[in-house]
């Protein structure tokens, strides 16, 4: 099923049946019951490192508009995707 | 520190000197010193070899930082594989644990918890798993659920792959009931892995080391890891008299302190100053130039030669005998040589002694 829409107000949290460890500054991680792999870029690893502690959209954009020089729809859009096609492969849930 | 007491070992070589600077280095803190002239590709090659990248890929290790970048790329592969195989052997535990299993991970992503701290930090190639004697079959099971399947044997083991993470994992039986009622537990990334606890994983990589004649400076690593933690050894020295494993911790912590410069810990010193000089002899291809294989050891030196000089490591007639049955269990080699029907299998048994005597007439 499609996750609904990306809203300041949504709620990002990692998956919990995944384990994960650091290669090269990049995260890899595997899920428990699929038993399969996967591979973040360091863009993706960063979310994820944010993501610790489940928070909202908003909270997620303004921590990364403090560390990134974009503007703040261009990173608020790229994430939005990225989140959606993280949540489309079960590594975080969106609420 | 090269004090000379594995006298009959080659002082190593400039690339080799260089690799056990920098792997020191992650103990010592000291830099290491670089030579005038080496051969960077021999560096690159020996690091990979011995599997001890993390330990120098440290701006501790003081390497140029062009070799720096060489050694990474050459063992990037080494690097993930021994990070995903963590992950796998949580998973493996993870259920095995959930379905009610005993079982111990020895060696690979715990023993580097308890010895390094991290769980990828020691480079391992496959998952060995312990299981209680008479319960291959039932694990198997489990692990076959989980994707694996048995692809081979290997002396007491059972070889199963995992064709979706290309994990490979072997399966053993245990010789002990002690390894279960003193087993413990582990974090290994989040997960809670069963193993042994740290003095008797010390003893059970020793013994590995040994068994493999130290043939890979991973496993000298470990027992420099080992030494340089704040652990018992009034107790892992008690451990090992009671086991008749004083020799084999011994062979293991000396090479550690005179390759990697780790201090040997005052209770260990009687033991590293009994080693007889045979025994320290078995091990001088340490520091050959170059390297040489475990398999180019036995070729060198013969089965007889290497069988008598691991049977002299251990105290106990027991473990000496079983030591005896291992080498004496036919090989892929053997059974690749003539096909037996299975009814007639036991004479695999005298065609592998009788190859090995053969071998040992035709040296002599």
């Amino acid at each position: 099923m499609p996750n609904a829409p990306i809203s300041e107000s949504s709620t990002s949290s990692r998956n919990p049946a995944l384990i994960a460890t650091e290669v090269d500054g990049e995260v890899v991680m595997m899920h428990l019951d699929l038993g399969r792999y996967f591979g973040l870029d360091s863009i993706a690893t960063d979310i994820w490192k944010r993501l610790e502690t489940p928070m909202t959209f908003a909270a997620l954009i303004d921590g990364l508009q403090a560390d990134y020089e974009a503007e703040r729809a261009v990173i608020a859009a790229d994430v939005a995707r990225l989140l959606a096609e993280m949540a489309d492969k079960g590594l975080v849930a969106l609420g | 520190m090269w004090t000379g007491r594995l006298t009959s070992a080659a002082r190593p070589g400039a690339a080799l000197g260089l690799v056990l600077a920098a792997a020191a280095a992650h103990w010592s803190g000291r830099a290491a010193s670089v030579p005038a002239a080496f051969d960077p590709a021999e560096v690159v090659a020996l690091i990979r070899r011995h599997r001890i990248a993390t330990l120098t890929l440290t701006k501790a290790a003081g390497l140029p930082a062009a070799l720096t970048e060489a050694i990474a790329a050459a063992s990037a592969g080494q690097i993930r594989r021994a990070a995903l195989l963590a992950l796998e052997c949580a998973r493996v535990a993870h259920h095995l644990t959930g379905s009610g299993q005993d079982f111990l991970v020895v060696k690979g992503a715990p023993l580097s918890v308890q010895l390094y701290g991290s769980a990828s930090l020691r480079l391992s190639r496959d998952i060995d798993l312990v299981v209680p004697s008479g319960q291959t079959e039932a694990s198997t099971q489990h692990l076959q659920r989980l994707g694996y399947a048995a692809i081979g044997r290997d002396h007491n083991a059972l070889i199963l792959g995992h064709a979706g993470t290309g994990a490979r994992l072997e399966l053993h039986e245990s010789r002990s009931p002690d390894d279960f009622r003193h087993g413990c537990s582990v974090d290994v990334l989040g997960i809670a892995v069963p193993t042994l606890p740290v003095d008797r994983a010390i003893l059970h990589a020793a013994c590995h080391g040994s068994g493999h004649l130290w043939s890979e400076l991973a496993w000298i690593a470990d027992m420099a890891a080992a030494m340089a933690a704040p652990l018992d050894w009034d107790r892992i020295t008690d451990l090992a008299r009671g086991k008749g494993l004083r020799r084999p911790l011994a062979l293991g912590c000396l090479l550690a302190s005179e390759l990697l410069e780790v201090e040997i810990p005052p209770p260990l010193r009687p033991l590293t100053d009994a080693l007889p000089a045979s025994v320290i002899a078995g091990i001088a291809h340490v520091t050959a130039s170059p390297a040489a294989s475990e398999r180019e050891v036995l070729a060198q030196r013969g089965a007889v030669g290497m069988v008598l000089w691991e049977m002299s490591l251990y105290e106990r007639p027991a473990r000496k005998l079983a030591l005896l049955i291992r080498h004496g269990h036919p090989s892929a080699t053997d059974k690749a040589l003539v096909t037996l029907p299975a009814a007639l299998s036991f004479l695999y048994v005298p065609l592998r002694l009788a190859r090995i005597a053969w071998a040992w007439i035709a040296r002599r």
